[in-house]
């Protein structure tokens, strides 16, 4: 792919939304959306995939929806809605086009960390903003640096004004947001983010991303250089993990919601392709479907997918019991079901998004289906966090009674 | 399948059985801190909290309960697995005591009826 250096805004970047997002005001009402808008992506997934086509139209209509609202509390004007909710609205959007349900995913993590570390000035105006249709980016993550969780980018207070400087990389969202936070730590190393508007001077965001999978997320490099925003619009993110709080399993359980949503849209395409599918020659049968090992392969696929949703559905329920009581006990209980659900949804959305091909033939390979797009996402997605640490990390918990770490990859 | 369901309970069990009595060994041995073996624990968790899971929706539709009782043959068989291979011994396991349909079968018609519509009954 060739890489476009964006040193100006795109025509279609914005640091306001261009229209104001409606409100959602229940659970209900937001999975109903979510069901309506999945219709509508799902149509030119494939072909936005092979074209790379950047969903700008379709963030629109997204944002412009309210869902990207829908977890600012009710005391801030949002429905406040469950994580029930939110993972099922994820998932929904996921299955549909998965780039379109990766791109809020920071977003809601933001929301969060902000519920958990802003002032009251600062959650109701960046609340009031969010439900107005404002969406967030991110620019966390950095591509140089040891681990995961260390940060090169500093941030320097100087008085009233905050001074961001860093390179970051992974930064899905940053592209098509109004605002892009991000983390920066200060002299002692603690983690802050820095709400900047998306044309700020001195913020270039890079369309570099190449991965073979999710490739409408641009998920890409940002630039920070001297950045200078008011210290008002700087949150201390640190205080998230300096205390026991929800967020890390908050920012998980979107990651396996994102997962489960791919899986589902894998064995739907399972399905079809099978029933499509012809006999085989030694088999006796007159058409695919009555193919008796394809259906015990089927069968596989489904209850390993309902396994995912029960325990992503358990996850939510732990992550709410976090948020309203924390402690060291219910958020390390909510880290251990939460990767549970990473373990179940990853597996499921690489094997069904492996097995579709199997049960589909050759004739499924066609570049002209882009079926291959929902393993080269699962792949993709799911190495945001390897799950080899998943298993030890429920394994050290059960066997040695050892809590998770406490991070956003937790 | 009347059977499933009731069957679905012994494996649980071996699968829970197997889970505390491997901890309680291990919590013996130095190999409590290996990461293989802590991944292996992790991973008998995973199985055993799916087949629960879906085992606490069984009795809502004969698939629910086909799905429940994969889930745990999984878990009994994994926690059976780890068992010979962390200790060196087999745990006695319960079989319930009638037969059931084939594994193979209760997965194949489950398969049959999201792929045909075909109702299990």
């Amino acid at each position: 792919m060739t890489q476009s250096t964006v040193s100006n805004l795109p025509a279609q970047a914005s640091p306001t939304p261009r229209r104001k997002a409606k409100l959602i005001r229940s659970d209900a009402e937001a999975i109903e959306v979510a069901q309506q808008l999945a219709e509508d992506f799902a149509r030119e997934a494939g072909e936005r995939d092979r074209e790379r086509r950047l969903p700008w139209e379709e963030l629109e209509r997204f944002s412009e929806s309210g869902l990207w609202g829908i977890t600012v509390p009710k005391a801030y004007g949002g429905a406040g809605v469950s994580w029930s909710t939110l993972s099922e609205v994820v998932a929904t959007i996921s299955a549909a086009d998965s780039s379109l349900g990766q791109l809020p995913q920071n977003h809601f993590g933001v929301l969060n960390n902000l519920l958990l570390t802003g002032n009251e000035e600062q959650k109701g105006r960046y609340f009031a903003k969010v439900l107005e249709g404002y969406r967030f980016g991110n620019a966390f993550s950095e591509a140089r640096s040891k681990t995961v969780t260390a940060f090169e980018t500093r941030v320097r207070f100087e008085g009233d004004t905050v001074v961001v400087h860093g390179e970051k990389f992974y930064c899905t969202g940053a592209l098509f947001a109004h605002i892009v936070p991000v983390v920066g730590v200060d002299g002692e190393n603690r983690p802050f983010i820095a709400f900047l508007p998306r044309d700020a001077q001195g913020l270039t965001v890079i369309d570099d991303w190449d991965g073979f999978g999710q490739r409408t997320t641009a998920s890409g490099k940002v630039l920070i250089e001297n950045v200078r925003v008011p210290a008002s619009e700087v949150i201390p993110a640190w205080r998230a993990y300096d205390q026991p709080t929800a967020d890390g399993p908050v920012s998980q359980i979107i990651q396996a919601a994102v997962d489960t949503g791919i899986a589902r849209g894998a064995f739907a395409e399972t399905l079809r392709v099978a029933r499509e599918a012809r006999p085989w020659v030694d088999s006796g049968l007159e058409h695919g479907w009555q193919d008796p090992l394809s259906q015990a392969a089927i069968g596989e696929l489904a209850w390993r997918l309902r396994a995912a949703e029960a325990i992503l559905e358990k996850s939510a329920q732990a992550v709410e019991r976090a948020l309203a009581e924390p402690s060291e006990e219910s958020v390390a209980e909510a880290s251990v079901i939460v990767g549970q659900a990473k373990v179940l949804s990853t597996e499921i959305a690489l094997l069904a998004s492996s097995k579709l091909f199997e049960l589909g033939g050759t004739r499924s390979v066609s570049s002209r289906q882009d079926l291959d797009r929902y393993w080269r996402n699962a792949r993709t997605h799911t190495l945001h966090d390897p799950v080899r640490w998943k298993y030890h990390l429920i394994g050290n918990h059960v066997l040695n009674g050892v809590k998770p770490a406490r991070h956003s990859w937790n | 399948m009347p059977h499933t369901h009731s069957h679905s309970q012994p494996d649980l069990a071996y699968a829970r059985n197997t889970l505390t009595a491997l901890v309680e060994y291990l919590r013996t041995q130095p190999s409590r801190n290996d990461a293989l073996v802590i991944a292996s624990i992790g991973e008998l968790q995973v199985r055993i909290n799916a087949a629960e899971s879906l085992q606490q929706r069984a009795g809502t539709s004969a698939t629910a309960a086909i799905e429940a009782r994969l889930a745990a043959v999984e878990a009994a068989r994994l926690g059976s697995e780890l068992q010979r291979r962390l200790t060196g011994n087999d745990l006695p396991h319960q079989p319930a005591g009638e037969p059931e349909p084939l594994l193979f079968e209760q997965q194949r018609k489950l398969g049959d009826h999201y792929l045909n519509a075909v109702a299990i009954s």
